[in-house]
């Protein structure tokens, strides 16, 4: 479903991605890992095509994400590492809105407030301004909308950060039943322990290369841990 | 998509204080800016009517001491039936160009041009004036007006409303969640804009209406409202460049404050310092004669006429023989007044024509350079419509020379041919009727600065929407 083949972007002289091959098949979590600046964000932004490979190809669900921007993006949600909404509407009013973005406008009032109660957005909080939330209630609208998409692949960047322990609980378990119903998912984290939870894929990158893969199932957290540090000196 | 856009970006708008305020500003201003060119052009209006008021008076007691002497002579004819003294001494006529309502939009030329000459049966230099009145402030600043508020106060309305159209949606981070939903982002600019002409074109055109409501305008007339439409459709499209201008800067990539100070910039330079450049590129490039030196001519053609006074009044006689009458000359010190005129006006001739042709330069380096600055094409083609250009200034002018010729005619004729003036001769005196062209030509003179705004936009539209391929949503 989302497929980087030789993918590699420059800024200058400067490599921020170098020749990354990966494959995320639908019903796969794949946990991008690595220090700032090894170039998980570059991959995603390349994936929405917010900017230009320098080399390489990148797809989404077998379409060229550069010849086909508008029908890639369609079939993607994306969680940015900070959401962002419209601080002068509601968290209701900005899940309406980034719904019909997405290609839904047939959600009722109920559909919507559905989608913000599974994702734990707490009671009358869906009719307050966004401007007034806190940043973890921001990222559950920004679920929120990724699930009212109902995409095939998901692209998160680092999207626990600023969740509590409970609401980093209550997002894994949502992203395990997507998981169930056939997303691909691409996910940028720095939290190991998470990655091996809920990833079915684990890749380690360290400044632009992706420097190794390895299958969740096969490693325990310990391992994870003990093999990220060791690429990360 | 645009939809869904647009109609999100018009309930932001509608939400948003601060646009309210920005609407409400401009109302403020344009109805109490209506207001003032109103009652100025009432002032100019009452004032300009009492104009001929004494002459009249004067010219019904002048007929009235010469129709009792015609009804029982006797002793010597009243000096009123000298047609030397009443033609060369006593009488006038204002020649008043009035001004349609709508000429209280745009003030224009009426600071600076005059709305009314004294004519008398003296060479016309003597009334017409040659120098300009040059009023550098008005020159940059014009009048609290309509088209003040419009050219002036309108672009920094529109670029206070549209500086961060798009950079403050980078800034806030809801850039990138947007276009990651699949919106193009030249479809979400669009959306953006068609927004804001949608919140600001009805209200600008309903104040526009209002300001002609204000100044006195028949809307139930047909000819007015189009003229009233029009200037509207000049108004937008001056709204459109600098709405344009704001798109195109945001196509830049820079921060919003960025974005402001140079688009606050750009007002200084294209409202403020291009008018007032191209009047002084224009006067320096084509300087008026001076007063002194025309002074100096003056008077040295006067009292070399003077002493060729005999000379001359042959030589007029000569040059028109229709007018030599059968005696000797009733008037012969108004005749001698008629020649002499007749010779200092040879003599300043080629001054006049110098400083003619100066002035017609002049206004034809301001025509070429009106295109430099969307708002000097704007308060051109504002001028038009509200019949205070150049134009009707100059179509006003040569009107009053026909008349002044006529006016002459009537008196030199009977100066020279030596008739007294009868009580009928009082009534077949010419007066002054201004020959309005109608709203029809303004319109035309409009068209061209209007398409230039509405070129320029599109043209900035155009370079932005490139310039949008490009632009880097994170």
């Amino acid at each position: 479903m989302l497929e980087a083949t030789g993918l590699t972007k420059m800024y200058g002289s400067f490599r921020a991605l170098d020749a990354l091959n990966l494959r995320v098949a639908p019903g796969e979590i794949y946990c991008l890992l690595g220090a700032n600046g090894a170039g998980k964000t570059t991959t995603i932004n390349l994936f929405l095509n917010f900017i230009a490979p320098s080399a390489g190809s990148v797809s989404v669900d077998g379409l060229d994400v550069v010849s086909h921007p508008l029908e890639t993006k369609r079939r993607l949600a994306y969680i940015p590492e900070t959401v962002m909404l419209y601080g002068n509407l509601t968290g209701l009013e900005n899940l309406a809105y980034f719904a019909r973005l997405g290609g839904h406008s047939e959600y009722t009032e109920a559909d919507l407030r559905g989608f913000l109660a599974r994702v734990g957005l707490q009671g009358d909080a869906a009719d307050r301004r966004v401007g007034a939330y806190s940043k973890g209630m921001r990222q559950k609208v920004g679920v929120a909308i990724a699930l009212a998409k109902r995409a095939k692949g998901l692209l998160l960047d680092e999207p626990t950060s600023g969740l509590d322990p409970k609401a980093s609980n209550e997002f894994s378990a949502l992203l395990l039943q997507l998981q169930s119903e056939g997303a691909a998912i691409l996910m940028a984290t720095h939290d190991l322990f998470r990655a091996k939870e809920t990833g079915t894929v684990i890749g380690i990158m360290r400044e632009g290369r992706l420097v190794q893969q390895l299958s969740t199932g096969e490693v325990s957290h310990a391992d994870v841990e003990r093999i990220y540090l060791e690429h990360m000196h | 998509m645009f939809r869904i856009v647009f109609a999100q970006e018009l309930r932001n708008l509608a939400g948003a204080r601060t646009w309210w305020g920005i609407l409400g500003l401009l109302a403020v201003l344009i109805v109490l800016a209506a207001a003032n060119g109103g009652s100025r052009f009432a002032r100019m209006a009452e004032g300009a009517s009492r104009l001929n008021d004494d002459e009249t008076t004067l010219q019904r007691g002048l007929r009235d001491a010469v129709a009792r002497y015609e009804a029982g002579p006797q002793g010597d004819p009243p000096s009123a039936s000298s047609p030397g003294n009443v033609g060369l001494s006593l009488l006038g006529h204002y020649a008043r160009l009035p001004f349609p309502a709508l000429a209280a939009l745009s003030v224009g030329q009426a600071d600076v041009q005059p709305g009314y000459y004294r004519v008398t049966a003296k060479p016309a230099y003597t009334f017409t004036g040659v120098s300009e009145i040059q009023n550098p402030l008005t020159q940059v600043l014009g009048s609290f007006d309509l088209a003040f508020v419009l050219v002036f106060v309108l672009p920094i309305l529109i670029v206070a409303s549209s500086f961060d159209l798009l950079s403050r949606e980078k800034e806030a981070g809801t850039l990138a969640l947007v276009a990651a939903q699949g919106v193009r982002l030249r479809t979400l600019v669009l959306a953006k804009i068609v927004a804001r002409a949608a919140m600001i074109l009805p209200v600008l055109l309903a104040l526009v209406l209002l300001a002609g409501v204000i100044v006195g305008a028949d809307l139930a007339d047909a000819d007015t409202l189009l003229q009233l439409l029009t200037v509207f459709a000049v108004a937008a499209a001056y709204a459109a460049f600098w709405l344009a201008l704001a798109v195109l800067v945001n196509s830049l990539d820079w921060r919003s404050e960025t974005n402001g100070v140079v688009l606050a910039n750009a007002w200084l330079v294209f409202v403020v310092v291009m008018p007032a450049f191209v009047n002084v590129a224009a006067s320096m490039l084509y300087p008026a004669p001076s007063r002194v030196e025309l002074t100096t001519e003056l008077r040295e053609a006067s009292e070399a006429a003077d002493r060729e006074a005999a000379q001359a009044r042959d030589a007029y006689l000569f040059d028109h023989p229709e007018l030599a009458g059968a005696g000797a000359p009733l008037d012969e010190f108004y005749l001698k007044v008629l020649a002499s005129d007749a010779a200092v006006e040879k003599a300043i001739a080629p001054i006049l024509r110098r400083f003619e042709e100066q002035a017609a330069s002049r206004e034809r380096v301001v025509a070429g350079l009106r295109y430099a600055s969307p708002a000097i094409a704007a308060q051109e083609a504002l001028n038009a419509l509200a019949a205070t250009d150049n134009a009707r200034f100059g179509d006003f002018s040569r009107q009053v020379q026909d008349f002044h010729a006529r006016w002459r005619a009537f008196f030199s004729a009977r100066i020279a041919r030596g008739e007294r003036l009868r009580a009928t001769d009082f009534d077949a005196i010419p007066a002054f009727e201004y020959r309005s062209p109608g709203y029809a030509p303004s319109r035309q003179a409009a068209a061209l600065p209007l398409a230039f705004l509405a070129g320029s936009a599109a043209l900035l539209l155009a370079w932005a929407a490139a310039r949008f391929r490009r632009y880097p949503v994170v």
